[in-house]
């Protein structure tokens, strides 16, 4: 159970974005030239509150999810199906063993370019609420 | 466990509830993550006299306990959470101590509150949160 594999596992069993990408879901790295279109998934930042009887198992992470296309409609298309699979998703994510999920909000989103020419990327940050076992 | 030296800490500090049975058990409440208000204040007396050569004087009188807040997040199924809510509704008081793990035995302040307002806070986007405020009637005992 972590985050970033239970988010990658869900995307990857949600039709809506298997017909875009297929499995083109990585980590930290898109190598130049890859298949597109493409996702890349990262944590950016995480936040766990401290109580006095220790740390809370609900944490707060942001996940960085960068949707790449050829062109900025391809791009944005994968965005928005990324935008509507996680709106208000709460719930079990990922294979056993699941990650639970409080709630979901996708705080910013915006397009830059690649490197690779012709290649936009459109970054969503999503604020997500998890437990920790 | 804190080592018995004269340095400051960080946490271990743990806010505990008591049942009011005899023997009485405390359990602590592990959603809390603020406290304050913990503490007395005696009334100030002016004993000013004609013999005070023209400065005011003073000595305590009765001492007050103060005001505690507490709150921490609001669990769906925590039975001390519910207990408090009903010692507000049913203007009870409740037994607390305040634990501090040092060396055994834990260095405790003891006190009572008179219950008197629980607030249920709803959050959009973090955790939602409850908090209560009691007065200390009595004694803070220390041991």
């Amino acid at each position: 159970m972590r985050l970033e594999t239970d988010v990658r596992d869900f995307m990857l069993g949600a039709p809506s974005i298997a017909a875009l990408v297929s499995d083109r879901i990585y980590g930290l790295i898109r190598e130049s030239g890859a298949a597109l279109p493409s996702i890349n998934v990262q944590r950016i930042h995480s936040m766990r509150q401290q109580l006095f009887c220790g740390v809370a198992p609900l944490v707060s992470a942001e996940l960085q999810i960068d949707s790449f296309g050829i062109d900025g409609d391809d791009a944005w298309t994968l965005a928005k199906a990324l935008r509507k699979l996680f709106a208000n998703f709460r719930g079990p994510m990922g294979n056993s063993p699941q990650t639970i999920v409080d709630i979901v909000f996708l705080v910013n989103e915006f397009p830059l370019i690649d490197p690779d020419p012709g290649v936009i990327r459109v970054v969503q940050i999503y604020n997500f609420w998890y437990l920790e076992d | 466990m804190l080592p018995n030296v004269n340095t400051p800490f960080v946490g271990q500090v743990f806010w505990a509830v008591g049942d009011g049975a005899s023997p009485e058990i405390f359990t602590r409440y592990c959603e809390v993550d603020s406290i304050s208000g913990i503490g007395a204040a005696n009334a100030l007396i002016d004993v000013t006299t004609f013999c005070s050569n023209g400065v005011k004087e003073y000595i305590p009188g009765l001492s007050d306990g103060k005001q505690v807040t507490f709150g921490g997040n609001y669990a769906m199924n925590e039975d001390i959470q519910e207990d408090l809510i009903d010692d507000v509704e049913n203007k009870a008081k409740r037994n607390f101590e305040i634990q501090i793990d040092g060396n055994s035995p834990f260095k405790l302040f003891s006190f009572t509150l008179a219950m008197l307002d629980w607030e249920f806070d709803p959050q959009v986007a973090k955790q939602n949160v409850i908090k209560f405020i009691g007065k200390i009637t009595g004694k803070i005992v220390r041991t």
